[in-house]
């Protein structure tokens, strides 16, 4: 085994399941009757984040998430576990709690009263005895929906006959992403933004690093997207891992080295030398994982010691099926997710989160949307309309994409995707959604 | 109206909505990071107490809906009601919490 090779040095590369070479065509973003079967056969049969665990901390904090027409509600209990149900009256289908947070001793229907338990059971309503039917105490209840805590993240499944969370995403993710120990870290951005796209026109955006170089020509000096230093391994169930080394310009970089490298090198004593040559270049990710493991502990990086080489330096992408995009950094942990919108097809609401460990005593920590540095401590949800407000330049230039790829997927000039290697984990995950929505999924 | 004091501040735990009397109405007073505050105990919405409500992110959630409240304006966020609850005017004075009527 080289030392490229070496178990620390970069993800260890996963056998690729066979592709069946699924056409991919526009009905998917379009069409109302496919958005409504999607509904049925992906958004209630898979797993997603209703948030994070810790911003429940006591008996009857609640969490709400809306997925298409879905709302979801996650309940902490006396014990600390946590109960889900779907946000619906059985009596005449009113929400009963309002998000995105709150807490209930007892849940109440604004409507006519009714009173749910933690339980989800109907305890207590106006005229009780005034049902033919019989008194809904002890009969009715709010629908359960499967809920699990993972990566300090709350999970939920409308389905309840799913396989659980951790069969869902494999052990690999699982694995690799509890390194990070999440559950230690603070949301410091938490953004939703209405976008003008259906929501796989962005988990795609996020399926492949072919567009960095266009759409985020500002990464290219220090984040490899497609040379020898990146990977992408497809994995079971629609998911995938992009590997990006940092620390060094991208193969794709042209001339000297420029800023943020030199500054990023410089922050952990590592010289730019005199005309460096690629060869150069690519050891000096090397120096700084030398110096992160030396220097790390005592400048209050602690979480450095959770981590692998390469870890201590790159971006791993887990694109988790349908869309929880998660990606780690050295310093940080980023959820970009698309939801579906509730009835359109050409909307769908975009999710930002940047969430970091505690570094020390600081008390500021560089912000991901390029504003000024955000204080190290849980976030107030933001709610705009994309364009109003920046979701990050990164984010934002991403976002760029969305309206314009959607119109011209309406056009009849556009007959099917024609797809490059490095795009390889849209074909895997629209193999896989093609599954879903055939129903082959169990 | 002057103020009146209502509460110790030795008796007012960060991010609790502690209940008194101010002007022989029940009103909830605390403290959270963005500063002191004192509120009408009624929500805006169906007129029950918000005695009880948790305090995050400088919103207090009424216990019956969840409807949550701005601390500092009054302003109601939630799809309930757009109806603000009334806030007064705090201030501090040595030990004691301080509320007053916002004058018009």
């Amino acid at each position: 085994m080289t030392s490229m090779d070496s178990k620390d040095d970069r993800p260890q590369r996963l056998r690729r399941p066979e592709l069946r070479g699924d056409p991919i065509t526009a009905a998917r973003y379009t069409s109302r009757d496919y958005f409504a079967s999607e509904l049925d056969n992906v958004w209630r049969r898979t797993w997603n984040i209703a948030g994070m665990a810790y911003q429940a901390p006591e008996e009857g904090d609640y969490l709400v998430t809306e997925v298409g027409p879905e709302s979801v509600i996650v309940v902490r209990r006396a014990d600390g576990s946590f109960n889900g149900y779907l946000n619906v009256c059985p009596h005449r289908g009113a929400r009963v709690a309002e998000g995105p947070y709150g807490f209930a001793d007892r849940f109440v229907c604004p409507y006519h009263g009714w009173q749910f338990d933690l339980d989800g059971r109907v305890v207590d309503l106006p005229d009780p005895l005034d049902f033919k039917r019989g008194n809904p105490c002890s009969k009715l209840g709010l629908e359960a929906v499967v809920v699990e805590e993972l990566f300090g993240m709350v999970w939920f499944n409308i389905d309840r006959e799913c396989v659980s969370l951790r069969d869902y995403l494999g052990a690999t993710i699982v694995e690799e992403i509890s390194g990070y120990h999440i559950e230690e870290m603070v949301r410091v951005l938490d953004m939703t933004a209405e976008t003008e796209c259906n929501w796989k026109i962005l988990t795609d955006n996020f399926n492949e690093a072919y567009h960095l170089q266009v759409v985020h020509p500002q990464l290219v000096p220090f984040i490899e997207s497609q040379g020898e230093f990146s990977q992408i391994d497809l994995m079971q169930n629609g998911h995938n891992r992009g590997w990006f080394a940092s620390y060094q310009p991208s193969a794709l970089h042209d001339g000297p080295v420029v800023e943020p490298l030199p500054s990023l090198l410089a922050e952990w004593n590592v010289a730019v030398p005199e005309d460096p040559s690629a060869e150069v270049l690519q050891q000096l990710r090397k120096e700084v994982q030398k110096k992160k493991r030396e220097l790390g502990a005592e400048r209050g990086f602690d979480h450095y010691a959770y981590l692998k080489d390469y870890q201590l330096t790159d971006y791993i992408i887990y694109n988790i099926f349908p869309n929880s995009v998660i990606t780690v950094g050295p310093d940080g942990v980023q959820l970009l997710r698309p939801r579906p919108h509730a009835t359109d097809p050409a909307q769908c609401l975009f999710d930002h989160w940047w969430l970091v460990p505690q570094i020390g005593g600081r008390t500021h920590t560089p912000s991901p949307s390029g504003g000024p540095d955000l204080p190290v401590e849980d976030a107030e949800h933001e709610y705009f309309i994309y364009g109003e407000q920046s979701l990050g330049e990164t984010a934002d230039q991403d976002l760029s994409i969305g309206a314009i790829q959607q119109q011209g997927l309406g056009s009849v000039g556009f007959k099917q995707f024609y797809l490059s290697e490095q795009e390889v984990r849209l074909q895997n995950f629209h193999e896989r959604l093609d599954d879903y929505m055939q129903g082959g999924v169990s | 109206m002057d103020f009146q004091p209502v509460l110790k501040i030795s008796e007012m735990p960060a991010n609790k909505a502690c209940l008194t009397i101010y002007n022989g109405l029940e009103i909830l007073v605390g403290v959270t990071s963005k500063g002191y505050f004192a509120i009408e105990n009624k929500c805006s919405h169906q007129g029950k107490p918000l005695t009880g409500g948790r305090i995050r992110h400088g919103h207090i959630s009424c216990p019956v809906h969840g409807q949550r409240f701005n601390l500092e304006t009054g302003e109601a966020v939630g799809r309930l009601t757009n109806k603000p609850i009334k806030i007064y005017q705090a201030r501090v004075n040595e030990d004691w919490l301080e509320v007053c009527e916002i004058s018009i």
